[in-house]
Formats: structure tokens, sequence, C-alpha cells
């Protein structure tokens, strides 16, 4: 089967995943993944569905989204997501936005805290708070995931309740060169926020980026949280659009990174461990 | 085209008044590099590669902050000149390593235009530049066609365009009207022509100028694309 597989790339790191192809929904539609267009569906008894032509695909749905695994052959099992389901939370889909950049760029803006005076102005962040403070970055032997804590950031609104800025504590996790999680203070005391990001790979330079909320929040409609949630991707969207290299360059000089890049040194040394090759730049 | 090669590498990227002391960021293009053109609060003109050492963002989602660059992703500092890092907010108290250095080019800014060179070793910019428009005319419009260079002066030629050896500028009349164009080079199939003329703006021989521009484009994209 892998090697009649049509996939634009023969990365195993993509072919031998589970790639999230959107959400999971009954009624038959198609999306495209690695640079071809599948067919997905649930049957009656909520069984998924991938069709690549007349060809299936293994296929699962979790954490209200379908993932696929190219191949057939998945290196690992799905990573885990206690936060989605758990009681008292609430999962909100954001949807799906498009992103004309390799998916690599798009996580590693997901786990930058310096850019939030910049891009997310009087939301994230504000000048002239603009620090990072030293923080621990970890490979988790068990699982091989990013983690990376004790993360805070000067933010001018920090809830809702507060009208002055205060430092919010975050935790960032990757599972997958494709996925992402962070948590950050909640409305409830001592508990985490969660907040995912799952990229769809359309092709080496455009993903579908999926955002998965379960948060505790009373006061808020889902439309307003899901309102603020793309607020912030509507303002890193023309960023990571502007990369003069849509791919990202895991080894050589292109890029200079400073003591605040603990999370994307770490990052794009943990894809170059394994030897990501979709979405990167060969070195000059 | 003998003994050209300083004017023809000299590239005639933008109009001088385009750019605004401390003000605007514009986007240049020559030989397929992408340019982030700006001026310095104190006037001087300023052409980068548009890309941001750090992450490679475009330095022309940026914002120019006195004499300084401002990346638009992290507001990473860059002085005007040298295209040194000056500034890293993320760690104030840190002084900002000397590694770090926007990619600059030599720019020259002469007969209303900025002129940039690709090369590291840019020889001083000709005076004959200065010379490429005539005193006291007036700007037209930059046209751009999708097309190569090299076409674009094919074209010039058969409109009975005499071409300038010391100042690259091609002259002659365009629709009635005396014009003077600078041809850029910006990708293999993208090239801009500066237009200039002795008429006055709002006169009828400028109207006459525009239309001829916009024919010539016609004409220049009508050609079949060499494979």
């Amino acid at each position: 089967m892998k090697d009649t597989m049509p996939f634009a790339t023969d990365d195993p790191n993509m072919l031998d995943d589970w790639l999230v192809a959107g959400a999971a929904t009954p009624e038959p539609r198609t999306t495209r993944l690695l640079g071809e267009t599948v067919r997905l569906w649930s049957d009656a008894d909520g069984t998924p569905q991938c069709r690549l032509g007349e060809q299936p695909l293994a296929v699962q749905s979790r954490y209200g989204h379908f993932w696929v695994c190219p191949s057939g052959r998945p290196a690992r099992p799905l990573f885990d997501f206690p936060e989605y389901g758990e009681p008292g939370r609430r999962a909100i889909d954001c949807s799906g936005i498009g992103v004309a950049v390799s998916g690599l760029r798009v996580i590693e803006n997901f786990l930058d805290m310096a850019h939030f005076p910049f891009v997310h102005a009087d939301y994230l962040g504000k000048v002239p708070h603009t620090e990072v403070a030293q923080y621990q970055v970890n490979i988790e032997s068990a699982t091989g995931e990013i983690w990376a804590t004790d993360c805070r950031f000067w933010q001018p609104r920090a809830s809702a309740a507060h009208d002055l800025g205060s430092e919010v504590f975050y935790k960032y996790r990757v599972m997958q060169p494709f996925s992402a999680m962070l948590y950050k203070s909640s409305s409830r005391a001592g508990e985490l926020d969660a907040i995912g990001i799952f990229l769809q790979p359309v092709d080496e330079e455009r993903v579908i980026a999926h955002t998965l909320l379960a948060c505790y929040d009373d006061v808020s409609t889902d439309a307003e949280l899901i309102a603020f949630q793309q607020t912030i991707f509507g303002q890193d969207k023309p960023i990571l659009e502007n990369h003069a290299f849509k791919r990202m360059p895991l080894e050589g000089r292109a890029e200079t990174p400073t003591r605040g890049d603990t999370s994307s040194v770490t990052y794009r040394r943990w894809l170059r461990e394994r030897g990501m090759r979709f979405g990167t730049r060969a070195a000059a | 085209m003998n003994d050209t090669q300083d004017t023809a590498r000299w590239h005639p990227v933008a109009r001088a008044a385009d750019l605004r002391p401390g003000a605007n960021i514009v986007a240049g293009f020559a030989e397929g590099q992408e340019l982030a053109l700006w001026r310095a609060a104190d006037g001087t003109p300023q052409a980068w590669e548009n890309r941001c050492p750090h992450r490679s963002v475009r330095f022309t989602l940026g914002q120019v902050v006195g004499n300084r660059l401002s990346c638009a992703y992290h507001g990473w500092q860059y002085a005007a000149g040298s295209g040194q890092c000056t500034s890293i907010p993320a760690h104030p108290a840190m002084q900002a390593p000397r590694n770090v250095c926007a990619k600059t080019f030599a720019v020259a800014e002469a007969a209303g235009m900025l002129w940039v060179h690709l090369s590291p070793e840019a020889p001083p910019a000709p005076s004959a530049l200065a010379d490429a428009i005539p005193a006291g005319w007036h700007f037209c419009r930059t046209l751009t066609a999708r097309a190569s260079a090299g076409a674009v002066r094919a074209a010039m030629q058969r409109r009975g365009l005499s071409f300038d050896d010391a100042t690259g500028a091609w002259t002659g009349r365009l629709g009635g009207t005396r014009a003077a164009a600078l041809v850029l080079d910006a990708q293999p199939a993208l090239a801009f022509v500066h237009l200039w003329s002795d008429a006055a703006p709002g006169s009828d021989a400028m109207k006459n100028l525009h239309a001829a521009a916009r024919a010539l484009r016609g004409d220049i994209e009508a050609l079949p694309t060499p494979e």
C-alpha cells in the first residue's frame, strides 16, 4: 500500500502519524490532505470513514475531529487530551482557518510569547512590558512531547474581571510536529484553561489551523469565545503569511534566535532529530 | 549597449518622493531580490533585504522609528546605514548581539529616483544617473508589466524610443508626448517602467501618455512568454 501512495510527501513524520482532517461531522464532505482530496463521513453507527478515490484510509474520530493516518501504519497512538470533555470545562470548536505557510511556522508562532506586545497589542501584551523571563523546556521521555513550563508574561487584560494588567502563567506542549496545546491561568482559581491547535497539512506551504478550547468560563457565550480566538489568530495570519521563506529552516544560519527563543530552538532541534522534511527549507 | 555595466546594474527601484523621512516602508524588487525601501528620519535612503534576520518576516510589515526599522513580529530594531540590530525587546537589559544584522544594499538618489546596487562591492554611483531624467520633468506613473525586462526593452525599441547608454533611460515620444522611461528588472517575469515627461500634470499631453502606457503594457503582455 505504501509504495503506491500518491501523497505529496514521503516523509514518515507525516505519513505514519494521525493528521487532523477537520471537525467530525456525519455528512459526507471532501477536504485536502497532503496534496490530495479525501472524502470523509460517519456511518449511521458513528464509525468514521475516509476514502482517497476508492481506497479506504485509516481514520478515527477523537476530540470532535477526524484524524487520518495516510499510510495506515501509525508510529504511535494519537496524543492524550484529557481536558477535552472534562466535567466543568466547556469544549468549544473554534473552527479552521487556512494559513498559507508551512505548519511548522504556525506551531512555532503558537509557542512564542515575545510577539504578544507587537502582534497582539492590547490583547495578549503591551509595550513596554516586552520582557520574556526565563522558562523551562523539557522533552518528556514517556511520550516524546515537548513541554515548556514556568512561562509567564505580563498581559493588559489578564481576565474579564480585571482592568489592570498582571502576570499570566502559561504552559506549552507539542504533541506532534503539527499539533500543540497551551495551558494558561483561567477564571477558576488553581485551574488552567486549555487551548489546542491542530494543523491539517494541505501541502508543504499551506495548512488549515483547527483551534479547540477546553476552558472554564461561566460568563462568555460560545460566540464571544470563538470571536476572541479568531481575533487573535487573525492578527497572527498576516505575519505568518509574510515569512520570506514559507518553509522553516532547521539548520544553518538563515535565522538567528535569541535567549527567549528556547521553545523554538527546542522545537527545531526536536524536528531535526526526527528527520523532519515536510514543510522544511534546505540549508542554503 | 557598450560600457553600460555600472548604469545597468544600478536598478531604478522607486521614485524618490515615494519615501518620506521617518515614515513609510515601500516594497521593492531588483533581479528577483525583494527589498524594503525606507528613509531614516534624517532623510537618508535605505535599501534592505526584505527579511528580518530573526524569523524571516518581511520588513515591509514593520515600521520606521526615527533612524531605525522595527520588525512587526517581535519589535527587533535595526539601525539605518549599518543594518545592525540595536534592540531586542524580549530582553531589554541585554545588548543586541553584533552578529544580528539586516542585509543592506548600496543605494543612490539621483534624477528623482532611488537606485540600488545588489553587489556587496558596489562601485560609486555614476554621475550620469543624475541626467537620467531631464531636470524639471514630471512623474507620470510606474507601469508594471508581467513580462521580462528584456521583453519591455524590445517593445521600447519597436516604438522607436532610443536608449541612452550613459543613463539607462529610454527617450522619445509615446502617444505623441515626450517621455523618458526607466526599466526595472524586478523579477524574471515582472518588469517596472518608471515614466516621466515634460508634459504638465493633468494636461492632455500627460493623459495621452497615460493611455499610451496602458497600450504599451497590453502589447508587451500579449506577447507569448518564451519557455
